[in-house]
């Protein structure tokens, strides 16, 4: 009797075996290494993890979008949010094959935008009797989606290089300053830096 | 005006031409496009809206993480968890002024000499647990100042900022906003003005 359950068992063994060989299971790659366009794929199937990955990639250019085009933390705030619910609700309606992922969030963000600008209770201003130097809505647009890739391409830095762009570009500290600033040795400094400034210019290759 | 960074000195003078060409691209497009702001607490957590939909929150008290449980029955559990996250200890003593509910000694990251101690007073109505953080060992800083953080994983909710005094003791009042039993610990960070992330971490209670 005994020996009839293991020989089961072996049976068991060998069948799931050849089953597993025959019909191999994809094993599912982590969300952090997934692409833009893969993750949005994956949150149009409800998946949190995906979402999840996907804010954290794109919620600091959101937020500095919203910031430069509508000028007010609170209401930028209110953008991103809305940004994001968007992206959770309708990532259905994102198509792979039209192209990547950045460039369709771009256009949901620009969307949230725009509906706190009209939002706005405020009575529209007066025309200026002179013509205004600030940049038309043209140039207005190409600088927005000129700051978005270039903020995206930060965020893909990895942790230990971000801090000394932002440190170098943005915080108006010289390369000595920096190395004192995180208590790491100059050299390391400017070799990470270095390194950051390469992988920048090969994320925004396209932008040249 | 932050002043631009000088190409040469990032990138040193030993690099190709082709090279040279390209990185001093990146460093025109990072000009042109400015810094990223710093974050509100409010979109540190990721969320889908249906959250927002069905857990209206508190104005005046910012959640380290969605209310799943409510009961006035898990006061003193709070009051627990709030010690035993950070290792401090209730104290309930006036101490120059401030009334102190708990203590909670914090150290310097990597050997540094430098040590903290954060008494913790009651919580007002609106949600507000006032802070004194008492800090010795942390230097003068020529740019910047120290900035204190409540943390939960990875997430980290200001309290408040303060100079270094060296060898003395620096004396301050702070203020936590939040839900503190829900955080895991608090840690002391160097910042300068308009970064926009957190600068190293120089003391911690972990």
């Amino acid at each position: 009797m005994s020996a009839r359950k293991d020989k089961e068992m072996e049976l068991a063994l060998d069948l799931d075996v050849r089953a597993r060989a025959s019909n191999p299971k994809p094993r599912a790659i982590p969300a952090e290494q997934c692409s833009d366009s893969e993750l949005l794929v994956r949150i149009a199937g409800g998946d949190r993890d995906a979402f999840d990955v996907l804010y954290r990639r794109f919620v600091r250019p959101v937020f500095a979008l919203a910031l430069r085009r509508l000028g007010d933390r609170g209401r930028a705030e209110d953008a991103t949010q809305e940004t994001f619910t968007s992206v959770w609700r309708s990532a259905r309606s994102y198509k792979p094959e039209r192209g990547p992922g950045a460039p369709w969030l771009y256009a949901v963000a620009r969307n949230a935008i725009v509906d706190r600008t009209r939002a706005r209770s405020e009575p529209p201003a007066e025309a200026p009797d002179e013509p205004s130097s600030d940049p038309g809505p043209p140039e207005e647009a190409e600088r927005s989606w000129l700051s978005w890739r270039v903020h995206r391409a930060l965020q893909e830095l990895p942790e230990h290089e971000r801090p000394l762009i932002e440190l170098a570009y943005w915080s108006g500290l010289s390369q000595s300053e920096i190395a004192d600033f995180l208590n790491i040795p100059l050299g390391t400094v400017k070799t990470r830096t270095r390194s950051a400034l390469g992988r920048l210019a090969d994320a925004l290759e396209e932008l040249q | 005006m932050t002043p631009e960074p000088n190409f040469e000195e990032l990138v040193g003078e030993d690099l190709p031409a082709e090279e040279e060409a390209r990185l001093r691209r990146a460093h025109e497009l990072l000009l042109a496009a400015g810094p990223m702001p710093e974050l509100p607490p409010g979109l540190e957590e990721p969320t889908t809206g249906e959250e927002r939909r069905r857990e209206p929150r508190d104005e005046n008290v910012y959640q380290l993480l969605p209310r799943r449980r409510v009961g006035a029955a898990l006061a003193l559990a709070a009051a627990v968890a709030l010690i035993a996250f950070v290792g401090g200890y209730v104290v309930g003593f006036r101490h120059d002024g401030f009334t102190a509910q708990y203590s909670v000694p914090m150290h310097g990251v990597a050997g540094a000499n430098a040590s903290a101690k954060i008494l913790i007073g009651s919580r007002d109505a609106n949600g507000n647990w006032p802070l004194r953080v008492e800090a010795r060992g942390l230097p003068k800083l020529k740019t910047g100042f120290y900035e204190m953080f409540l943390t939960h994983g990875k997430q980290m909710f200001t309290c408040g900022t303060f100079g270094g005094a060296g060898a003395k003791t620096v004396k301050v009042r702070l203020n936590a906003p939040y839900e503190l039993q829900r955080g895991d610990g608090w840690i002391v960070v160097k910042e300068l003005p308009g970064r926009p992330v957190p600068g190293p971490t120089v003391l911690t209670t972990a």
